[in-house]
């Protein structure tokens, strides 16, 4: 029996990862901001369970798993519901970062 | 059926890298949450097949039923604004044509692999969790329920008005 590491695993993996941090830099919408964090909490989790497949630890990776898939859940509703609210108030007129700053400066 | 479900393993990382791509840089907001649950899909996929069944249920049920589901519905409840168009739509393709190519050349030329998915003994690991982290536990849980009341307050408070 030999378990032999899935190099293309940790290649898409960490390629996730870094397309998920582009998105997080080059947009400035918070939701496609929070888009892009989550893309690239994809791309971890798929690296944390690949590395305790590759270490032969299955009961530590799928434990952490689970508790970053809850806490990751959680976050997305709150930061979503925040935003929500944020523009029932009327204090989110615009998405875009950029404009944000200008109405914070004037 | 081994090199059915290897090359099945390739073909979900290249669609992973696809709709991460997609879901970063399309246009339209909905379409994006919609690509990153497609995105959470093949990434259940991905765990199913290195044999964490049970991480890949409650990536499917919780992650993409629950969380995503709930991201779609918002954004599409939003105004959308105007955005500053990203067209990567070539070279993106062209990423993850080259990147299935390598896939493909590792495919071909690399070592014979074989895919030995763990038992995993989910008693063994919850007996484990309560021995070990049950501190943990106790900040996990009191963390979910702070995020819960937050989010209903926060909620309610925008209906007021």
């Amino acid at each position: 029996m030999t378990v032999t590491p899935y190099p293309f695993i940790f290649i898409g993996s960490i390629a996730v990862m870094v397309i998920g941090m582009f998105g997080l830099l080059r947009h400035r919408n918070p939701i496609r901001m929070l888009l892009s964090l989550e893309v690239s909490f994809n791309g971890a989790l798929l690296l944390l369970l690949y590395m305790g497949w590759v270490l032969s630890s299955p009961l530590a990776g799928s434990s952490m798993a689970l508790f970053a898939i809850g806490v990751s859940s959680s976050e997305l509703a709150l930061m979503v519901s925040i935003m929500m609210a944020m523009f029932k108030e009327g204090y989110l007129k615009t998405l875009d970062q950029e404009e944000l700053k200008e109405v914070e400066e004037s | 059926m081994r090199v059915l479900l290897e090359v099945g393993m390739y073909a979900s990382t290249v669609l992973l890298i696809a709709f991460a791509a997609l879901a970063v840089s399309h246009k339209s907001m909905i379409y994006s949450a919609l690509f990153l649950a497609f995105l959470g899909l093949t990434n259940a996929a991905l765990f199913f097949a290195l044999g964490y069944a049970f991480v890949a249920f409650v990536q499917v049920v919780v992650y993409v039923g629950a969380s995503v589901l709930f991201l779609i519905i918002s954004v599409s409840m939003l105004r959308e604004p105007k955005q500053s168009g990203i067209s990567y739509a070539y070279p993106i393709t062209g990423a993850v044509a080259v990147l299935a190519l390598g896939l493909l050349f590792i495919y071909v030329f690399g070592s014979a692999v074989e895919i030995v998915p763990h038992v995993i003994s989910y008693s063994l690991m919850a007996s484990e969790i309560l021995s070990k982290g049950s501190t943990a536990i106790y900040v996990l849980f009191l963390l979910l329920a702070l995020g819960l009341i937050t989010s209903v307050t926060v909620s309610l408070k925008g209906e007021k008005k």
